[in-house]
C-alpha cells in the first residue's frame, strides 16, 4: 500500500479543490463546511486518503477514532484482542448491556463505522504483542498509528521500532483516574502551512522591490491633497515617506529602520506633526473659504493613527530569516538530498531550491508572502497596492519555480511530483516553515544504553527531572510521566493495573514504589520519594474517567489530523493533563 | 445477557470510593458520591451542537442519570461533522429529542430529557431545579440570559448569600483549533456579565467602507447583504435564508461583479456564505476537548472529590497543544451578579436616547435593544420599548426629549429590559454634581427660581 507519506506526493485531487460555485453545493462539501474552512479542500483530501491504526479499543482509544471518522479519514483498521467486558460502560461505542463477551475490535467497529458512510473500516481480533511478533510488517502500511493505554513495555518498544524504522507517526494516549498523557513519535515531520496566529506582516518597507518602491514614491508632499484625498493614502504610503525623511535628517543609509523605542518615537513624532499640519491647512480652508459646506468637527486620519500604530510591527529587516526556516535552510538534509537519500525528499528539494533563491535570486529575503492587510484606504490605492504585491510573490515563486527546475536537474530527477500551485503555498510560508523531530520512544528505555540517541534522551530526561520542583501547589506536572513509567512497569511485572482490585491496593502501593524506584535508577536521576502521587495512582486502580479520556482523544485526534494533512504544528513530544489542577503541561526530550 | 448492576460503573466506583492524598479535604471516599451521581444529581445542558452532543456522551458515561437538554434548532447536514449523535437521515428533526434518544436507548438507566424550545420559554421554576448547569452554546446572548437567571436565583439573607441558592454555571466555547472553558459560582466567581471583555469583539464593517471604499471580498458581500438585498429584492419581501442556496447564490454573483467592478478578487461561494452566515469554523476535536473539561468540573463540583477549576481556561492547539488557565476577576458593580445599584450619571438634560446609548455602547451592559420604564406618581410609565412595534411608534418620540422634559429626576429608577437579561435591572438616575457639569448648574438655578 501507498502511504502518503512524502510532503506532497499526490498529483491532483480528482475533485478539483478549486470548486467552482454550481458544484460547490454538493453533499460532501456541505457536511464538511465547517472543517473545509480550516484545512482547506487540500487538508481533507489527504484526510480522505488516510488510513489509520488504532491499537485498543477502550473508551480512550474509541473516542479518538470518533474524531477522526467524523472528519472523514479514509480508513482505520483496529486492533484489540479483548472481549467487551462490564468494564467497558464508559465506552460510548462497546456497550456491553448488549455485547457483553463479543470481541470488543469488531462491536467498536461497526459501531464506529455507523458515524460516517463515507469511511471504511476494519478490525483485527489479536492482541497488539501477538501481531508484532506474527506480523510487523502490517504497521507500515497506516498513515499514522494510535495507541491507546498500552503499558506493557516490550511491547511500546518493539512498536516504536518499527514506526520510527517506517517514519510513521505513532501517537501514545494514555488516561488513568484524573491524569492523561500524549507521546508523540515520528522521526520527521515537514509542516509547511502552519497557519501561524500572529503574524507579523512583510511589507518589505526597509527594501522595497522596484514595483513598489515607484508605487511608494509616486505620492506628492502629503499637505497637497484635498481634505478627502489625504485620508485615504494608505497608511504604508505613510510610514514609508517618514522613515525616509528620518533616515535623511539623520544621514542614515537607505535599509536603515528605526530599532530603539526612541528611533521609532521619532518616526512616530514626524507622523504627528504631519497630521496637525494638515488638520491646520483644513482649519484655515474652512475659515477662508466661506461658500464651501463647513462639515464640522475635525478631519478623520485613521490612516495616520494606523501608521502610528504600526512604526513598531511593519518596520523589520525584510533579509532576517526566521529562526526555524535558517535551522532548515542549514539543515544536513539540504545536502543529502542531492544523493536521493533522504525522507520527506520533496520538502527538501524545495528547501534546497530556497536556498538557491537567497543566495542567487534575491537581495537575501525571502519570497515575498504576497498579502496586504486590509487598511483604511479607498478601493484603488489599495487595490494597486495589493496588486503589487501579489505581482512579486508570483515573479518569486516563479523565480522559485526555476531554481527548483534546476536543482531537480543537476540531480536528475523528474520534476513532476511537485506542482507549481505546490510552490506557491510553499513561497507563502517559507516565513513560518516547521519541522519535527521527536526522540523516539524507545531511547526512553535505555534498550539499548551503547546508542548515541538513547545516551542523548537519558540525558536530556535526567536533567528535566532533576532540575524539576516537585513540591508545593506548583508542583511539576512531569512527575506523572514519571508515575506513568512506574505504572508501565507495574504492567510489565504482573499483567494489571496497581490498584485493580480494592483488597490489593495498599499492598500495590508498596510495588508501585519499588517500580517507581527502579524507574528513577534507570533513568539515573537522583533519590527521588514522591509517595503521595504513588498513592494517588494507585488508588486509580486504572479506571479510566470518560471525560479525561475525551480529553486526551480530542488533543491526540487533533495532532493525528495535523500528521494527515501536514498542516499546523504537532505536538513535540509530551502532553500531561492533570485535571485536578485543570491544567497541561507540554516536555521534550 | 442481562447487565449485573453491581458490576455497573467499576471506573467511578475506584475513584469516587477510594480515599486518595489529592482529595477535597472534605471529601469522604465511599458510596455516598456515586449515590447521588446516579440517583439525585440534576443536569442542565443548554445546547445540544457540537459541545452539547459530546457534554450529553460524557455526562451520561459519567454517571449522571438525570440530564435535562434543551436546544431550540433542528439537524442540518453541516452539523454531521462533529455532532455525533446525528446521522444523515435525523437531518430536519430536533437536535434535542434525536439527542436524547440516541442516549436514552444507547447507555442503560439514563433519562435524559429533552425540551425543543428557546432558553426564554422557560422560568425561574424549571431552572431552579437543577444543580449544575452546563452551556455549550455559541450565541453570547443566550449565554448572558442564563447567567442572568442563575444570578437572579440567588437569595441574600441579612446581606448573606444563602449557599443553597447557587447554581454552578459550567461553560464552554470553541471556534476551529481554539476553545474555553469555565467555571462560575454565581455570587462568588466572576460570571459571565462580569467578565464581557473575553468575548472577541464582533466583526462589524463600516458602513461607508462597504458602500464607497470596499476593498476585500468580505466588503464586496456585505454590500450585497445590507444595501442590495432590501433594494432589489430579488426573491419578493423576504429576508436573507442563509440555508437558501438560491439566496447564497444570488449574492454570491451579486458580490462577484462587484468585486469585479473594484478589482477586488476573492469572493467565493464559500466565503459568501461564512460571511452572510457568520459562519463559526469548528472540528469535532476542539469540541470533544472543551465539552470533556466542562464535564470533568461538573463531576468535580457534584462531587467534591476536587477542588473545582479556578476560574478560566484557554485552550489552543494549532502549534502544539497549549492551555493556560487563570482566575477572572469579578466585576464588583457586575450589573448580573452584585448587588451595587446601577447609576445613570447623566445630565437632566440629555436626551432618552442618550441611555439607549450608553446601555448598548458601554461594554459594561453591552445590551442589544433595551426597553425602558419608569414609576411616575405611582403609575407605570413606558419610555421607550423597540421590540413591540406599536409601542416603539407611540414612544419613539420620547427619544429627543430630555430627561427634565420626560418629568424625571434626579434618584428616579428606571427599569430596563433587554435580551440578554432574563429580568428587568433597575438603573438609578444621578446626574452628576452641580460643580462638575454647567448644565446642571444652570437647571438647579431655573428650578430654584
Ligand atoms: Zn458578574
Amino acid at each position: 500500500m501507498n502511504r502518503l507519506g512524502d510532503l506532497i506526493s499526490y498529483q491532483k485531487s480528482p475533485k478539483s479543490p478549486s470548486s467552482p460555485a454550481n458544484n460547490y453545493e454538493n453533499e460532501k462539501n456541505r457536511k464538511y463546511d465547517r472543517q473545509l474552512r480550516i484545512w482547506g479542500d487540500t487538508g481533507q483530501y489527504l484526510i480522505e486518503g488516510s488510513s489509520v491504526c488504532l491499537i485498543n479499543a477502550n473508551a480512550t482509544g474509541t473516542e479518538i477514532l470518533k474524531n477522526l471518522v467524523l472528519a472523514g479519514i479514509g480508513s482505520f483498521t483496529i486492533i484489540d484482542g479483548s472481549k467487551v467486558s462490564t468494564e467497558d460502560d464508559n465506552n460510548f461505542f462497546c456497550d456491553p448491556s448488549t455485547s457483553l463477551g463479543k470481541s470488543r475490535a469488531s462491536v467498536s467497529s461497526q459501531m464506529l463505522l455507523e458515524l460516517n458512510p463515507d469511511v471504511s473500516g476494519d478490525y483485527i481480533e489479536e492482541s497488539v504483542e501477538t501481531l508484532l511478533e506474527s506480523n510487523p510488517s502490517l504497521f507500515k502500511n497506516f498513515t499514522t498509528v494510535i495507541a491507546a493505554n498500552v503499558h506493557n513495555e516490550k511491547t511500546l518498544i518493539k512498536l516504536s521500532e518499527i514506526t520510527w524504522e517506517y517514519n510513521i507517526p505513532l501517537i501514545l494516549a494514555y488516561s488513568i483516574g484524573f491524569v492523561g498523557l500524549i507521546r508523540i513519535q515520528v522521526r520527521e515531520h515537514p509542516v509547511i502551512e502552519a497557519h501561524p496566529d500572529n503574524t507579523l506582516e512583510d511589507l518589505r518597507l526597509d527594501r522595497p522591490f522596484k514595483e513598489l518602491k515607484e508605487y511608494l514614491e509616486s505620492f506628492k508632499d502629503f499637505e497637497t491633497y484635498s481634505r478627502s484625498e489625504v485620508a485615504q493614502i494608505p497608511f504604508v504610503v505613510i510610514i514609508y515617506k517618514f522613515l525616509k525623511e528620518w533616515q535623511k535628517a539623520g544621514g542614515k543609509s537607505p535599509n536603515c529602520i528605526p530599532t530603539t523605542f526612541k528611533e521609532k518615537e521619532e518616526i512616530r513624532k514626524l507622523i504627528r506633526e504631519c497630521m496637525a499640519k494638515i488638520r491646520n491647512n483644513v482649519r484655515k480652508k474652512i475659515e477662508a473659504d466661506t461658500t464651501e459646506i463647513v462639515i464640522e468637527g475635525e478631519i478623520e486620519l485613521d490612516n495616520f493613527e494606523e501608521a502610528i500604530r504600526s512604526v513598531n510591527t511593519v518596520l523589520l529587516p525584510s533579509n532576517k530569516i526566521p529562526s526555524d526556516t535558517l535551522y532548515l535552510l542549514n539543515d544536513i538534509s539540504v545536502e543529502k538530498v542531492m544523493e536521493g537519500m533522504v525522507e520527506n525528499s520533496n520538502f527538501w528539494l524545495l528547501v534546497r531550491a530556497l536556498k538557491l533563491f537567497l543566495n542567487e535570486k534575491s537581495d537575501g529575503c525571502l519570497p515575498v508572502r504576497g498579502s496586504l492587510p486590509d487598511m483604511t484606504a479607498d478601493t484603488t490605492n489599495y487595490v494597486k497596492l495589493q496588486q503589487i504585491y501579489q505581482t512579486k510573490a508570483k515573479e518569486d515563486a516563479e523565480t522559485l519555480y526555476s531554481c527548483l527546475t534546476s536543482v531537480c536537474s543537476s540531480l536528475g530527477k523528474s520534476m513532476d511530483t511537485i506542482s507549481e500551485e505546490q510552490v506557491k503555498t510553499f513561497c507563502r510560508n517559507t516565513h513560518f516553515l516547521k519541522i519535527i523531530r521527536t526522540s523516539p520512544i524507545w531511547s526512553e528505555y535505555g534498550s539499548n544504553q551503547d546508542d548515541k540517541i538513547s545516551i542523548k534522551t537519558a540525558t536530556k530526561l535526567r536533567e528535566l527531572v532533576n532540575c524539576a520542583d516537585f513540591d508545593g501547589d506548583e508542583s511539576d506536572d512531569l512527575i506523572f510521566y514519571l508515575m506513568f513509567r512506574s505504572i508501565s512497569r507495574f504492567f510489565t511485572l504482573y499483567n494489571r493495573y496497581p490498584g485493580y482490585c480494592d483488597d490489593l491496593v495498599e499492598s500495590d502501593i508498596s510495588t508501585l514504589k519499588s517500580c517507581f524506584k527502579d524507574i528513577i535508577n534507570d533513568l539515573g536521576c537522583a533519590n527521588l520519594s514522591k509517595d503521595d502521587f504513588i498513592h494517588e495512582m494507585s488508588r486509580y486502580g486504572g479506571a479510566e474517567l470518560h471525560s479525561i479520556s475525551a480529553f486526551i482523544s480530542g488533543c491526540a485526534a487533533q495532532e493525528a489530523v495535523k500528521f494527515i494533512t501536514k498542516q499546523f504544528v504537532p505536538l513535540n513530544s509530551i502532553l500531561i493533563y492533570n485535571s485536578m489542577s485543570s491544567r497541561t503541561s507540554t516536555y521534550q526530550w | 445477557m442481562p447487565l449485573d448492576v453491581c458490576n455497573r460503573w467499576t471506573h467511578l466506583r475506584k475513584i469516587l470510593g477510594r480515599n486518595g492524598p489529592f482529595c477535597q479535604s472534605d471529601y469522604e471516599a465511599g458510596s455516598e458520591a456515586l449515590k447521588f451521581v446516579l440517583e439525585e444529581c440534576k443536569i442542565l445542558i443548554v445546547g445540544c451542537g457540537g459541545l452539547g452532543c459530546e457534554l450529553l456522551k460524557d455526562l451520561a458515561l459519567m454517571g449522571f442519570m438525570n440530564i435535562s437538554i434543551i436546544d431550540m434548532d433542528t439537524i442540518d447536514l453541516s452539523n454531521l461533522n462533529r455532532q455525533f449523535l446525528f446521522r444523515e437521515k435525523d437531518i430536519g428533526c430536533s437536535k434535542s429529542e434525536t439527542a436524547a434518544k440516541v442516549i436514552n436507548e444507547r447507555i442503560p438507566g439514563v433519562k435524559v430529557k429533552p425540551y425543543f424550545c428557546k432558553i426564554q420559554d422557560l422560568d425561574t421554576d424549571f431552572y431552579r431545579n437543577f444543580h449544575v448547569i452546563v452551556l455549550g452554546l455559541d450565541s453570547i446572548v443566550a449565554r448572558r440570559w442564563i447567567n442572568g437567571m442563575v444570578c437572579s436565583l440567588l437569595n441574600y439573607d441579612d446581606g448573606i448569600l444563602d449557599q443553597s441558592s447557587i447554581i454552578p454555571l459550567v461553560d464552554g466555547g470553541s471556534e476551529g483549533f481554539k476553545g474555553n472553558a469555565r467555571v462560575i459560582i454565581p455570587g462568588m466567581t466572576a460570571c459571565i456579565e462580569c467578565t464581557l471583555d473575553l468575548f472577541p469583539p464582533q466583526i462589524n464593517y463600516p458602513l461607508c467602507t462597504i458602500a464607497n471604499t470596499p476593498r476585500l471580498p468580505e466588503h464586496c458581500i456585505e454590500y450585497v447583504r445590507v444595501l442590495l438585498w432590501n433594494r432589489e429584492k430579488p426573491f419578493g419581501d423576504v429576508a436573507i435564508d442563509g440555508d437558501d442556496a438560491s439566496h447564497i447564490q444570488w449574492i454570491y454573483e451579486k458580490s462577484a461583479e462587484r468585486a469585479s467592478q473594484f478589482n477586488i478578487n476573492g469572493v467565493t461561494y464559500r466565503l459568501t456564505q461564512g460571511v452572510v452566515k457568520r459562519i463559526i469554523p469548528a472540528v469535532a476535536s476542539t469540541n470533544a476537548i472543551i465539552a470533556a473539561v466542562c464535564s470533568t468540573e461538573v463531576f468535580k463540583i457534584t462531587t467534591s472529590c476536587c477542588t473545582a477549576m479556578n476560574n478560566y481556561m484557554v485552550f489552543n492547539d494549532v502549534d502544539s497543544i497549549y492551555t493556560y488557565t487563570y482566575e477572572a476577576e469579578r466585576n464588583p458593580n457586575c450589573l448580573a451578579c452584585s448587588r451595587v445599584p446601577q447609576e445613570l450619571n447623566l445630565s437632566l438634560e440629555s436626551q432618552l436616547q442618550e441611555i439607549i446609548d450608553l446601555l448598548v455602547n458601554d461594554e459594561k451592559y453591552a445590551m442589544k435593544s433595551p426597553g425602558l420604564t419608569t414609576m411616575i406618581n405611582g403609575k407605570n410609565r413606558t419610555l421607550y420599548m423597540q421590540s413591540v412595534a406599536s409601542i416603539e411608534e407611540k414612544t419613539r418620540v420620547n427619544l429627543k426629549k430630555s430627561l427634565r422634559e420626560l418629568n424625571l429626576s434626579s434618584g428616579q429608577e428606571i427599569i430596563v429590559a433587554d435580551v440578554t437579561r432574563p429580568n428587568t435591572s433597575i438603573f438609578v438616575l444621578k446626574p452628576p454634581s452641580a460643580s462638575n457639569d454647567p448644565q446642571s448648574v444652570s437647571a438647579s438655578s431655573s428650578s430654584s427660581s
